[in-house]
C-alpha cells in the first residue's frame, strides 16, 4: 500500500474518533452551530479525500453523511436521536472499510447501498426509525460480522509470528466475539457456527500470509506506529537534547584532564547513551528528501508540454534523509531551479536533434550525504549557459563595467547569474525571465547556512551544486583564537586555511596599504581579525612567519581573516546573541564550549562588510610615515630583447601565456584571437625572437581596445619609487630606472597604444593646442600619477601645476587662477568629490571646470556627480581620453 | 513584567513587606527586589565580547544558558569595572532574556513595608532619580531602592534606540 494511503487512513481514523464523541455531544446540544461546523467539515474532509484517491464506495457513504449532517447544520433537519443514530452508523461502516482498505489495500466488495438509502431517506425526511430498527439491527450486525471476518486475525498478527499460535489466539478471538454475539442476539447461533467455521479458514490463510509478509504488513500499521506530536514538542525536545550533549561534552572534557578511573565506566556509558539519543531524537526530524520533491516530476510534465519541450526528470537519492525544517526552505529555492532548468537550460527538441543529442533532455535531481553535509545537484544536458550572454546583460545592468567583465575568468562570469536583476532568458515567460529567481535562490539557500555553486559545459549542460548543513540545530565551527581570546567561525563559510609569512610560498602584500594574499593564482583581500575586533590595533605582519589565515567564502567572495591560532572543530549548539548585541553584525550567535566557557560565533557576512570599512578607516588615521610608502610603486618586471623593462603595475590588465601557433599577420601586425575579440601584439625591440611554444604577454586593455606586449621572461612584480625614475626623451620610453644595481627601462605603452588604436597621436593633438597657455591644477595622492600624467600633458602645451591632496590644492587655488583643475577620485583625506563641492561652493573657484580621473566609471554615476560641478571623466590610463575631454572642456568654455 | 510592577507598586501597597536584597556598587548600598532577582553568583568567568557597548561586560555561562553581563556602573554614570574577577553578580530575567548585573558586594535581604521608604532627595542627578523609587533609611546606611523595571530598560537599550 503506498504511503498516502497510509497517510490517509491515519488521518482519517483520527478524525472519525473526534466525530464520534463530537456527534454525542451534539446529540445532547442538537443546536450548537460550531460543534455542527466541525461535524460537518470532518465529514467533507473525508469525503473529498475520498474521491481523490478514488475510493468511491467510501466516498458514496460519506457523502450521504455528509448531505445528512449539511441539512441539520442549514437547519432544514433536526438532529433526533434517530438521525444521530444513522449517522454514528455511517461512521461504523467508515471505520470499518477503513479496516478492509488497510487490510487489503483496496475496499471490500461488499454493498452498502442499505447505509447510504438510510442516509438518503434522512436526508428527504422518509426515515421510519420503528420500522427500520428490526431490520436495522440484523443488517448492521451482519456486515459488522462479515467485515471481522477479515478484521479479526489482523488484530493478533503483529504480536505473534507463530502460524499455530496465530491459529490459537484467532479462534480464542473468534469464540469470544461469539460469545459477544450471542448475547446480543440470540437467534442468530447457527450463523455464528457457521462463521466460525470460516473465521478458522481465514485465519489460517491470513495467518500463513502474514507470516511470509510479515515485514511489509508492518509498515501497514501506520494507526498503532505513529503517533503525532507537535512540531514544538519535537524543537524543544532538540533543545534539551542539544543541551545534554554540551554537558556530556563539558564531562568529558573533565574526565580527560582528571583521569579519574571511578568516574570513567558511568561516563564512557553516558557519552554512548547521549549519542544515541542525540541520534535518535535528530531522526525524529529527519525526513526523506524526496517528500520536497514528490511535486517536480509533475512541474516537469506541465512546463514541458507549455513549452513544448521533451524533458524527462531523474531523481536519484531521494531517501536522502534530512531535518524537515530544511526541507520546506529547500523546496521553493529546488523549484525555481527546476523551472529555471526546464526553461532555460533545455532546448527544444529540433535544436537537440540538430545537436546530435538526444531528443528528449533529461534534468537529474541527486541527493546524497557527503561529510556532513547533505549535497544536492540538479543536473541538465542542456544548452549550458551562454557566457556572453550573461556578460552582455552584466554590462547591461551596471552590475560591472565591460573592463571588469573583461579581467574575469569564466567562472565568475557564470556566478553573476546569481546576481540581483539578471536573468538570461531574454523573453520573459510564465515560467521565467523575470530577473528574479537565481539571486533569491541564493539568498534562500544561504539563510539555512548552505552553499550553492555551478559548473557548466557549453553545449553539454550546466550542473547546480546545492550543499547544505544536514541540521540547523547543530552546526560545526572552527575554533579560533584572536587577542587571547577564543571565537568561532562556522565551518560551512571556510575554504581552506593556510600559513602564510616570511618564508612561506604563500605571501602577504600591501596594496595600497591593504593586505592581500596571492594564494596559487588568486589575490585575496585579507582582514587581520584583530584589527577588526580591536580598531586601533595594528598587527604587524613584517616580522612573523607562519601566520594562519583562514580563507571564506561569501558568495562570489573569496576573502581571508588571519588570526592568532587555530584549534579543533567543534560540533556545537548555536544559541542567539543577546538583544543588545543584535546591532553587532560581526557576531552571528554564541555557543558554550566544552569547558563551559562562552564564546562568540564570528558571522563572516559581517566579517566581509567591515572590509571595506575598514580600509576607509585606515586611510584616515593614516600617518605620515605610511603615506611615504605610498611614493613606491609597483612594477612588473620583464626581459625584453634581453633588457629588464618594467610598466607600472596599475596599467597591467593580466598576464597570459599564448600559444605561438595561433598567432596571425593583419595588414602588417601581429594579431591573436583572444577572448572573442582580436588584440594586437607589440613588440618592443624588433630583434627579439618569438619564443618556442607559448608567448608570455602583458594585455593592457581599455575599454574596447585590447594591447598585448610580448616579452621573453616575466621576471616579478617590484616596488621602486617613482622619484627615482630618470625621463627619458626617447619615444615608448618614460625613462630609466636604478634597482638593486641594474638599469630597468621603464616602457611607455601609452606610445603604443596610440600607435596601434589612434591615428592622432599626441603630438599632432598638441600642435593645436600649443598657442594656448592655460593653467592647469593637477591633483593625485598616487606618486607614480603625479609622474605620469603631468609630463604628458605639458608634452600637449599645458602648464601644469601638481598638488598631493586636495587640501594643499585648495591652497594653491587660492593663491593661483587656474583654468582647469584635473583631480583623482579617490584620495586619503578630501576625496575628488570633496573638492569639486568645495570649489562649487567658494566663489574664487566656482567657475573652474573639473575634470574627474578614475579608473571604472559608470554612466549612472557621472549623472550623480554632474551636481558636484564635474565636467568630465577621463581614464587614469588613457591619455588620449584626458586631452580629448580636456580639449572638449576648454573650446566649451572658450565658446562660453 | 508582572514582577516588576511588584517594586513599582511598593507606596502604595502599605501592609505588605518587600524583601530587598542590599548590594553595594561603587561606594553606595542599593536595594534590588529579591522577587525579580533568580541567583547571585560569586566570582565567574566572564567571556569579554569585543566591539561590545562599554555596559556589556561580557557573556557568562549559567548553568548551560548564557548570560549577558551587564556593567551596571556604567549606567550608574560611575567608572567602569576594570576586573570583573573579584565581583559578584545577580542574574534576573528580563524579555525572555538573561542578564547578570555586575555589582561589588551583596549583603543582606531585608524586610522593608512601603511606609519606611522616604521620598528621593531633589538634589540627586536625574537620571538616579529616574532609577529609584524610594530611600531607606537603616541605622548606619541610606539605602537606595532601585526601581528594577527601568533600571533593565535601561541596561538592555540597543545604541539604535
Amino acid at each position: 500500500m503506498d504511503d498516502l494511503l497510509n497517510d490517509f487512513i491515519a488521518e482519517v481514523r483520527e478524525s472519525l474518533s473526534k466525530l464520534d464523541t463530537e456527534i454525542v455531544k451534539l446529540e445532547k446540544n442538537p443546536n450548537d452551530n460550531d460543534l455542527l461546523g466541525s461535524i460537518f467539515r470532518i465529514m467533507h474532509t473525508i469525503k473529498g479525500t475520498c474521491g481523490f484517491l478514488s475510493l468511491d464506495k467510501l466516498e458514496k457513504v460519506a457523502h450521504a453523511s455528509e448531505n445528512v449532517l449539511g441539512s441539520i447544520r442549514d437547519g432544514k433537519m433536526i438532529a433526533t436521536s434517530s438521525t444521530i443514530s444513522v449517522i454514528l452508523r455511517s461512521i461504523d461502516t467508515i471505520k470499518d472499510i477503513l479496516d478492509y482498505i488497510e487490510q487489503n489495500g483496496n475496499e471490500p466488495d461488499k454493498d452498502f447501498s442499505k447505509i447510504i438509502s438510510d442516509l438518503d431517506d434522512v436526508f428527504n425526511g422518509k426515515y421510519n426509525e420503528e420500522e427500520n430498527n428490526l431490520n436495522e439491527n440484523k443488517l448492521q450486525q451482519a456486515s459488522l460480522t462479515e467485515i471481522k471476518l477479515i478484521d479479526t486475525p489482523d488484530a493478533s498478527e503483529t504480536s505473534i509470528t507463530n502460524n499455530k499460535e496465530i491459529t490459537e489466539t484467532n479462534k480464542d478471538k473468534a469464540k469470544e466475539d461469539n460469545e459477544h454475539k450471542t448475547n446480543i442476539d440470540e437467534g442468530k447461533q447457527d450463523i455464528h457456527d457457521k462463521e466460525q467455521k470460516t473465521i478458522l479458514e481465514q485465519a489460517k490463510k491470513i495467518a500463513s500470509q502474514t507470516a511470509n509478509h510479515e515485514h511489509k504488513d508492518n509498515k501497514n500499521h501506520g494507526v498503532v506506529q505513529t503517533v503525532r506530536v507537535s512540531v514544538d514538542l519535537l524543537e524543544s525536545l532538540m533543545q534539551v537534547v542539544s543541551e545534554l550533549v554540551l554537558t556530556r561534552n563539558q564531562l568529558l572534557q573533565i574526565m580527560r584532564a582528571e583521569k579519574n578511573l571511578q568516574f570513567t565506566g558511568p561516563l564512557q556509558r553516558l557519552n554512548n547513551l547521549t549519542s544515541e539519543l542525540q541520534e535518535k531524537v535528530m531522526k525524529t526530524r529527519m525526513q526523506p528528501i524526496g517528500n520536497a520533491w514528490s511535486q517536480f516530476p509533475r512541474l516537469v510534465r506541465d512546463l514541458s508540454i507549455e513549452l513544448h519541450k521533451k524533458i524527462e526528470l531523474k531523481m536519484i537519492g531521494e531517501e536522502t534523509e534530512l531535518d524537515r525544517q530544511l526541507i520546506e526552505l529547500i523546496k521553493d529555492p529546488l523549484t525555481h531551479m527546476i523551472r529555471n532548468s526546464v526553461d532555460h537550460g533545455m532546448e527544444k527538441p529540433e535544436e537537440r536533434v540538430a545537436k546530435r543529442k538526444s531528443e528528449t533532455g533529461l534534468i537529474t535531481l541527486e541527493a546524497y550525504h557527503q561529510g556532513g553535509h547533505i549535497i544536492i545537484e540538479i543536473t541538465d544536458d542542456g544548452a549550458g549557459l551562454n557566457l556572453k550572454r550573461i556578460k552582455d546583460k552584466v554590462i547591461a545592468n551596471n552590475l560591472a563595467t565591460t573592463d571588469e567583465v573583461e579581467a574575469m575568468n569564466d567562472q565568475q562570469i557564470y556566478n553573476y547569474i546569481f546576481a540581483a536583476g539578471l536573468s538570461t532568458a531574454d523573453k520573459i515567460t510564465s515560467v521565467s525571465g523575470r530577473g528574479v529567481g537565481m539571486d533569491v535562490v541564493k539568498t534562500n539557500i544561504e539563510k539555512i547556512s548552505g552553499t550553492i555553486d555551478l559548473k557548466t559545459n557549453p553545449g553539454n549542460g550546466t550542473k547546480f551544486i546545492i550543499k547544505i548543513p544536514l541540521t540547523l540545530a547543530i552546526m560545526s565551527v572552527l575554533i579560533i583564537e584572536c587577542n587571547k581570546k577564543k571565537f568561532g567561525i562556522p565551518q560551512i563559510s571556510i575554504i581552506e586555511m593556510v600559513k602564510a609569512g616570511e618564508n612561506s610560498e604563500h605571501k602577504l602584500e600591501f596594496i595600497n596599504d591593504r593586505l592581500v594574499l596571492r594564494l596559487r593564482d588568486m589575490l585575496l583581500p585579507i582582514v587581520p581579525l584583530e584589527e577588526v575586533l580591536y580598531p586601533g590595533n595594528k598587527i604587524d605582519i613584517g616580522s612573523r612567519k607562519n601566520i594562519p589565515i583562514i580563507i571564506c567564502e561569501i558568495g562570489q567572495h573569496l576573502f581571508g581573516i588571519i588570526v592568532d591560532n587555530i584549534y579543533d572543530t567543534e560540533e556545537i549548539v548555536v544559541k542567539p546573541v543577546s538583544p543588545i548585541l543584535k546591532s553587532i553584525d560581526i557576531y552571528s550567535g554564541s555557543t558554550l564550549l566544552g569547558d563551559g566557557s562562552v564564546i562568540m560565533i564570528l558571522d563572516p557576512n559581517g566579517m566581509f562588510k567591515t572590509i571595506g570599512e575598514n580600509i576607509q578607516g585606515h586611510n584616515q588615521d593614516k600617518d605620515n610615515s605610511e603615506y611615504n610608502n605610498n611614493l613606491c610603486s609597483q612594477f612588473i618586471l620583464f626581459k625584453v630583447g634581453g633588457k629588464m623593462s618594467a610598466i607600472p603595475l596599475d596599467l597591467v590588465s593580466r598576464l597570459e601565456e599564448l600559444p605561438i601557433n595561433k598567432i596571425e599577420k593583419s595588414i602588417g601586425r601581429d594579431v591573436i584571437q583572444y577572448r572573442d575579440k582580436l588584440m594586437y601584439l607589440v613588440k618592443i625591440n624588433e630583434e627579439f625572437c618569438l619564443n618556442e611554444e607559448v608567448q608570455q604577454v602583458i594585455v593592457f586593455s581599455h575599454s574596447e581596445n585590447t594591447l598585448g606586449l610580448m616579452v621573453e621572461e616575466l621576471i616579478d612584480i617590484t616596488e621602486a619609487s617613482i622619484d627615482n625614475i630618470i625621463p627619458s626623451q626617447q619615444k615608448g620610453y618614460i625613462g630609466s630606472l636604478m634597482l638593486e644595481g641594474r638599469t630597468i627601462e621603464v616602457i611607455d605603452i601609452q606610445y603604443y597604444y596610440s600607435a596601434i588604436f589612434s591615428d592622432e597621436t599626441i603630438e599632432e593633438k598638441s600642435s593645436i593646442l600649443k598657442k594656448r597657455d592655460l593653467e592647469i591644477l593637477f591633483i593625485d595622492d598616487s606618486a607614480f600619477f603625479r609622474k605620469f600624467i603631468p609630463p604628458m600633458l605639458s608634452k600637449a602645451g599645458y602648464n601644469i601645476d601638481v598638488a598631493e591632496d586636495a587640501e594643499i590644492a585648495i591652497k594653491m587655488l587660492r593663491e593661483k587662477n587656474y583654468d582647469t583643475i584635473i583631480t583623482d577620485l579617490n584620495m586619503p583625506g578630501l576625496s575628488g568629490i570633496d573638492l569639486a563641492q568645495h570649489c562649487k561652493n567658494e566663489s574664487y573657484c566656482s567657475k573652474i571646470p573639473i575634470i574627474a580621473l578614475s579608473a571604472n566609471i559608470s554612466e549612472e554615476f557621472m549623472r550623480e556627480h554632474k551636481n558636484y560641478g564635474i565636467s568630465g571623466y577621463a581614464s587614469k590610463t588613457n591619455h588620449n581620453e584626458l586631452l580629448d575631454v580636456l580639449n572638449g572642456i576648454m573650446n566649451d568654455s572658450e565658446a562660453a | 513584567m508582572k514582577n516588576l510592577g511588584t517594586s513599582k507598586n511598593l507606596s502604595s501597597n502599605s501592609s505588605n513587606e518587600h524583601q530587598i536584597l542590599i548590594v553595594k556598587i561603587g561606594k553606595q548600598l542599593f536595594g534590588m527586589p529579591v522577587i525579580n532577582i533568580s541567583d547571585i553568583l560569586g566570582r565567574n568567568h566572564i567571556t569579554n565580547i569585543p566591539l561590545a557597548p562599554p555596559k556589556i561586560a561580557g557573556s557568562l555561562n549559567l548553568r548551560g544558558r548564557i548570560v549577558t553581563a551587564i556593567d551596571i556602573k556604567v549606567i550608574l554614570g560611575m567608572e567602569h569595572t576594570k576586573d570583573f574577577t573579584e565581583n559578584m553578580s545577580i542574574v534576573t530575567e528580563y524579555q525572555g532574556e538573561l542578564y547578570s548585573l555586575i555589582v561589588d558586594n551583596v549583603f543582606e535581604v531585608i524586610n522593608i513595608t512601603a511606609n519606611q521608604v522616604q521620598s528621593i532627595p531633589d538634589n540627586l542627578t536625574q537620571l538616579w532619580r529616574d532609577l529609584s523609587i524610594g530611600v531607606y533609611e537603616t541605622d548606619s546606611n541610606l539605602i537606595i531602592l532601585v526601581d528594577f523595571g527601568k533600571l533593565l530598560n535601561l541596561a538592555t537599550k540597543t545604541a539604535l534606540e
